[in-house]
């Protein structure tokens, strides 16, 4: 037929499907299938953690998983008889992006997951990891209070706003015993009834807060 | 790891105008004395987004928005000797022509929240659930605004039978969102608060309080519901505002 043979006595490779369903059609291939299908088996048993027949995990630490949770707690799509933003506003959903920027806002974040996931289960007594959380969010605050740049950044405000969700909607605390965005006690008996770092947000939140509430505050449009 | 940051052009509670949160804060502004922004400042405060604008709820949030510091002047017109008789009159007419647009607006959110078309929106119960809110919160507004205007009225019976009306109207919506409790829920309880103001007769206050205790057990639970009198409601504020005081009838 005058056509050249190429390839002749040299080692040939086979290509072999991952299709372990496949039905055996009673050719010369079905040995090499039962083979195949043997070494395959024994793969799945060693597989290594990024395989390519499977999707990887996406990687995730303690920041990410803090993350994933917040943006849980705040999902539109849960039904409005839960849902965060439907009840106290949109801007929650611009929140996630800006956890880990600031201190006061992944804490107060931090108190916010832990009530709303106790409110969500019916709990009937807030628990103690809620409260310590929201305590160390009130710390949090008020280091970011007493900064002066920091005091009037967004985040500050926001993570305001999240303490005062937890607050009266979650918490229902006491409202003579909390200090909200708009106010601060001045009243030293008050003060003489609450605590330590609750006096201090009282004093510091009508003197800062205000003027940051009455202050445009700066866009901020970099990615971080 | 984060994500871009969206340009906040405005703060968090402007990202809110049209939501309750952003109302409670001018709630707040109405029933706390230490609170003194001007028009201009609750204005930047309730400034609402692009999509919002022109719409009837930011219309009636507008008008909410200009209460507390209506109040205010009206309050210091009528506490401060030899102020001349044009100033509350000026401010009379404003506070009537807020209240007329508010009251109009009203009308719209009553006949939007009777017209949702079922069959063709894809999520009907959703917005229910907004309209809904939003008459409600038109209902309180608009008995806060013939509340400050009581006292400087000649036709102030006329402002206490429409509120006495509109104060049933708010109980009566109390049925409409139970699907939606706890936290869906939540504002009816600063909308009972206003209408309990409203209300004239023994009878609609008691039915106002025990609505107002139930839905406060929603989101009071995590604290039991021995500490409900301790919380401190909105009814002990406005009861304490000597502007609501004539009307109320304390």
């Amino acid at each position: 037929m005058n056509i050249p043979c190429i390839g002749l006595g040299q080692r040939r490779f086979k290509w072999v499907t991952n299709d372990q369903n496949r039905p055996s059609d009673g050719n010369d291939d079905q040995d090499d299938y039962r083979v195949n299908r043997a070494w395959l088996s024994t793969r799945h048993r060693s597989r290594p953690l990024f395989s390519s027949d499977h999707p990887s995990r996406t990687l995730s630490n303690d920041f990410t998983i803090f993350l994933g949770a917040f943006a849980a707690t705040i999902s539109p799509t849960t039904h409005i008889k839960y849902q965060l933003p439907w009840n106290f506003g949109d801007y929650l959903q611009e929140i996630p992006c800006r956890l880990g920027s600031s201190k006061a806002l992944d804490a107060a974040s931090d108190a916010l997951i832990a009530a709303y996931s106790r409110f969500c289960c019916n709990h009937t007594e807030l628990g103690l990891e809620p409260v310590k959380k929201y305590t160390a969010a009130l710390r949090e605050l008020k280091i970011s209070l007493d900064d002066p740049v920091k005091a009037h950044s967004s985040e500050t405000l926001a993570a305001i706003n999240l303490l005062q969700i937890y607050q009266v909607r979650l918490a229902s605390l006491p409202s003579s015993r909390y200090p909200t965005s708009l106010t601060g006690s001045s009243s030293s008996a008050e003060h003489k009834t609450l605590p330590v770092t609750q006096q201090a947000l009282h004093k510091s939140s009508r003197a800062v807060v205000v003027p940051a509430l009455r202050t445009p505050l700066k866009a901020k449009s970099s990615c971080q | 790891m984060r994500g871009p940051i969206v340009s906040l052009s405005s703060s968090p509670i402007q990202k809110s105008s049209t939501n309750v949160p952003n109302q409670s804060k001018i709630f707040e502004g109405l029933s706390n004395p230490q609170i003194n922004f001007t028009d201009q400042e609750w204005e930047d405060l309730i400034e609402p987004p692009k999509a919002a604008r022109g719409t009837p709820d930011q219309t009636m949030v507008y008008c909410f928005g200009r209460a507390p510091y209506l109040m205010s002047r009206l309050k210091a017109a009528r506490n401060t000797p030899n102020t001349p008789p044009s100033t509350i009159r000026n401010l009379t007419v404003e506070g009537h022509a807020l209240r007329n647009t508010a009251r109009s607006t009203l009308e719209i959110l009553h006949t939007r929240l009777l017209n949702i078309d079922q069959e063709t929106v894809k999520h009907p119960h959703i917005l229910h659930a907004h309209y809904t809110r939003m008459y409600t919160l038109g209902l309180a507004i608009v008995i806060i605004l013939n509340c400050i205007l009581d006292e400087f009225s000649d036709n102030f019976w006329e402002l206490r039978d429409e509120s006495a009306a509109f104060a049933q109207d708010i109980a009566d919506m109390a049925d409409e969102i139970e699907p939606y409790r706890p936290l869906g829920s939540a504002w009816i309880i600063m909308c009972l608060s206003i209408a309990w103001m409203g209300a004239r007769d023994r009878r609609s206050r008691s039915r106002i309080e025990e609505l107002y205790l139930d839905f406060l057990c929603d989101i009071s639970r995590l604290c039991g519901n021995a500490n409900l009198i301790a919380t401190g409601s909105p009814f002990d504020l406005l009861k304490k505002n000597d502007m609501f005081q004539r009307f109320i009838g304390a």
